[in-house]
């Protein structure tokens, strides 16, 4: 028990130590290369329409003329304790422009996360319990094109045929940005079920074959000739089994899904995150991409470490090899 | 109606300030309601829903769009109305006026009230509300109507239904800049700072909810001074921008679409979508500042420019409209009277033998204008206008930026002037037009200045406080002849508001003067 407490805070603190070189790389990626903030928000060609003496005003008013390591800890500390700083264009908080949208997409990518693994779970057992059967080989052949297909195309296909054609989801989600969070999951089925599709076809290949191998291991072929109903043997002993490379792969698919949000909220007009990092980078609004890189980041962690947490609480052999040191 | 012959020549009720010219008790905008609905029998309820693929271009500036400034459509009188309306043959006639008059020289404007006209808290509009909408659109600070700032030096209450303007300089157009979309009348406050941020109007909609970067919803205002309007219960607005917008009409969630690309006027049609469009529109006008060492510099520059823009094959291609009216390279518009069209339509090779004679016989690159997509078809529009030019071997990139703070984008350098690009050009009476060529107007002209410019404004003067309607025409031939020749700008033309509609609409009509229309009071949907 000890050795799982310890591994759970040596991750808590690597995963402080990765948050720091994330907020580092963000750093780097936004203020340093190729140039500053200001360099990122005035391209070359425009350069000519400002004097030296107005960069050097915009730059002290941004903190830009402060030693790269002096902002370093500025912006560090900002991301750490989540104070983004303001806005270039309407010095408004960044916190306060993207907090809504925050949420939104927060809704909308916990529904797809939970959906993602609870469809994968039931169409990966009802495939490996006969591999090479019709229904195995339907759903094996529907997920496979569901996972060559982009996001984006996933989308357009779904607006296409169940607003527009089926006229069951709207085509145009009308919904203000600050909306309830239960107006705000009613109008998100489709963008979800477009969100999981990659991932339930991912997760449901990486349970169906955990799960065909499991069905096939001596231990199970042992439980089985002991009389345990084939029901029983399903659930309880091979599914845990085939669930740890499944566990890892939602972690994959968390990092995935931030990517994915980006893009299904472009066509469905989701009043979410992604738009607003759309907005701001096309804006070059800095601060605002710096807080939204950071938070996707600090998700992705958060949801390895969640996973790690799940597969130590799931699999006895990683705990015993844990707690055997 | 009253038209502009009419309004010129001063023949209508004076109230009392002074003789000729320039009463007006033009015939009732309720008459021009009453005139939609002639002969058909409206039906009370429904709720009209229309997408609107053009951005919220002051987003960037505030996200309260309670405020009709900030708004998130120009049109604003959906939620407000204003002193007067511009009609669909750009006539300006009383709309919370009941009629205006001008003293003798038109520095002196007096506005009869409307009464019995209530906003949506339940007070009555009165002249006190006026007088402070007034002064917080003229207002240096925090106004945002420039018409008024440039001509308006005070506004008083003439007991509790009339309002009394004093301008600087002698205006008989003055009653269109009442008309302006932002010159909205707003329930009165001590500090006009904090005018107009509640949302509330004299307007046939109440505003219920607004996200300013997606949507507004709006009910019915019973207490509506047209009586027994609007028809329709709920009024919903939605930016659709990219294909939502004919994918909200073909769902059916849309049951109209303002300002549709006219490439996709088929695929609305298809789907029984009905088309209707105004006789013109609003316009793209290209800023060319000329405050700073750049080619265009050079009138011969410049000209090349024009005479290398192939405007018919924009109105062919992007509008599909082969008999559209092409730019004049000022901001008249070609439904104006007064609007005179350039001598040469296109002349490629003479735009080569300008650029040769400036010192460019091999071709020249430009500095990148800015543009925001305001309208869907505008990045098809300039695709176009960039490989004309190039056929007179110009290379002009037409860089595109977010809608959302582009007005601080383009202003944040090279003040009062700006960047390089394209200013989205509303179809207006002939003084306001021209007057944006002049020194009323510190960005537009680009810093056109010299013996032409000087003359342009003498005549700008000399025009506003013209009484004859044929010596003001003249008056602004000349103005025109003198900006073709200088080119300050470049003027594309040709687009047409449009609305694209269910069948089952009726009376939704495209106004040229975008921010005029719809008059939702006489909209009404069948069941």
């Amino acid at each position: 028990m000890y050795a799982v407490l310890a591994l759970i805070v040596r991750r808590l603190l690597l995963s402080a130590v990765i948050l720091v070189l994330v907020s580092g790389t963000v750093f780097v990626g936004t203020e340093i290369l190729p140039g500053d903030a200001l360099d990122a928000t005035i391209p070359a060609d425009e350069l000519m329409y400002y004097s030296e003496e107005d960069l050097a005003r915009m730059r002290a008013e941004l903190g830009l003329d402060k030693s790269a390591a002096e902002r370093f800890v500025n912006v560090l500390r900002g991301l750490v304790t989540f104070d983004f700083g303001v806005t270039l264009m309407t010095r408004e908080k960044v916190i306060d422009s993207i907090i809504h949208p925050l949420l939104n997409s927060l809704i909308m990518a916990s529904v797809a996360i939970v959906l993602t693994p609870l469809v994968s779970v039931v169409l990966g057992v009802w495939a490996a319990l006969k591999p090479g059967g019709r229904i195995d080989g339907t759903v094996s052949g529907a997920t496979l094109f569901a996972y060559s297909m982009p996001d984006f195309v996933v989308g357009n296909v779904f607006v296409i045929v169940f607003a527009i054609w089926l006229g069951l989801a709207p085509a145009v989600l009308m919904i203000t940005e600050s909306a309830p969070w239960y107006q705000i999951l009613a109008v998100s089925v489709l963008p979800v079920i477009a969100l999981t599709v990659s991932g339930v076809a991912y997760q449901f290949r990486l349970l169906r074959a955990g799960m065909v191998e499991a069905l096939g291991s001596e231990f199970i072929e042992r439980a089985r000739l002991s009389g345990v109903p084939e029901w029983r043997l399903v659930i309880t002993h091979a599914l845990p089994a085939a669930l740890v490379p499944m566990l890892n792969g939602t972690a994959q698919f968390v990092a995935s899904i931030i990517s994915g949000v980006v893009v299904i909220e472009a066509v469905f007009k989701f009043p979410g995150i992604g738009i607003e990092l759309i907005r701001s980078i096309s804006q070059r609004e800095v601060p605002t991409v710096q807080a939204i890189t950071f938070l996707a980041a600090f998700a992705v962690i958060a949801s390895n470490l969640l996973a790690d947490i799940s597969i130590l609480a799931l699999d006895p052999r990683v705990r015993r090899a844990r707690n055997d040191r | 109606m009253l038209s502009r012959r009419d309004f010129l020549a001063g023949s209508a009720v004076i109230i009392g300030v002074g003789a000729l010219p320039k009463g007006a008790a033009a015939q009732p905008l309720t008459d021009f309601v009453d005139s939609l609905i002639d002969g058909q029998s409206p039906r009370q309820g429904g709720r009209l829903v229309y997408g609107n693929p053009v951005p919220n271009w002051a987003l960037g500036q505030s996200d309260r769009g309670q405020h009709p400034y900030y708004f998130m459509d120009i049109q604003t009188r959906g939620i407000w109305n204003a002193l007067t309306w511009v009609d669909e043959d750009l006539n300006v006639v009383p709309e919370l006026a009941e009629s205006f008059v001008s003293n003798d020289d038109a520095t002196v404007w007096d506005y009869k009230l409307r009464e019995g006209v209530f906003f949506h808290d339940g007070r009555e509009f009165t002249s006190a509300d006026a007088v402070a909408s007034a002064r917080l659109h003229a207002h240096p600070k925090f106004g945002g109507v420039g018409f008024f700032k440039q001509d308006i030096k005070s506004v008083e209450a003439v007991g509790k239904y009339g309002v009394r303007f004093h301008l600087n300089r002698p205006n008989v157009e003055f009653p269109h800049a009442t008309a302006e979309y932002r010159a909205m009348m707003l329930p009165a406050r001590e500090n006009l700072e904090e005018m107009g941020y509640d949302g509330i109007g004299t307007g046939p909609f109440k505003l219920v909810e607004i996200d300013n970067k997606r949507q507004f919803l709006a009910e019915r205002f019973e207490n509506y001074w047209m009586p027994n309007k609007p028809y329709i219960e709920e009024l919903q607005g939605v930016l659709a921008m990219g294909q939502s917008a004919i994918n909200g009409f073909q769902s059916g969630q849309f049951n109209a679409v303002y300002n549709a690309d006219p490439g996709q006027f088929d695929q609305f049609g298809s789907v029984g979508g009905v088309v209707n469009s105004a006789p013109s529109g609003d316009q793209f006008w290209l800023v060319l500042p000329k405050n700073m060492n750049l080619p265009w510099n050079d009138v011969r520059v410049r000209k090349a420019m024009s005479l290398a823009i192939d405007r018919p094959k924009i109105n062919r291609i992007i509008y599909g409209d082969p008999d559209g009216w092409t730019g004049n390279d000022t901001h008249m518009n070609g439904v104006n009277r007064e609007f005179q069209p350039r001598a040469v339509e296109r002349d490629v090779a003479e735009a080569r033998r300008l650029l040769a004679e400036a010192g460019y016989p091999d071709g020249i690159d430009l500095p990148a204008i800015f543009y925001c997509p305001g309208y869907p078809e505008e990045p098809r529009l300039w695709a176009v206008v960039g490989e004309s030019l190039k056929e007179a071997g110009i290379n002009l990139e037409f860089a595109e930026r977010p809608c959302d703070g582009f007005s601080p984008f383009t202003m944040a350098v090279n003040k009062p002037i700006g960047r390089p690009r394209r200013n989205l050009v509303g179809a207006r009476n002939p003084n306001i037009n021209l007057s944006r060529l002049s020194q009323l107007n510190d960005a537009e002209p680009g810093g056109w200045s010299g013996p032409g410019f000087d003359r342009y404004n003498e005549l700008l003067t000399t025009a506003a406080a013209e009484m004859d309607d044929e010596a003001r025409l003249a008056i602004y031939h000349e103005m025109q002849a003198i900006a073709q020749e200088e080119v300050p700008g470049i003027m594309i033309g040709g687009r047409r508001t449009n609305v694209v509609s269910a069948p089952n609409v009726h009376n939704l009509r495209a106004h040229t003067q975008l921010w005029q229309g719809p008059r939702y009071e006489s909209v009404w949907i069948d069941a």
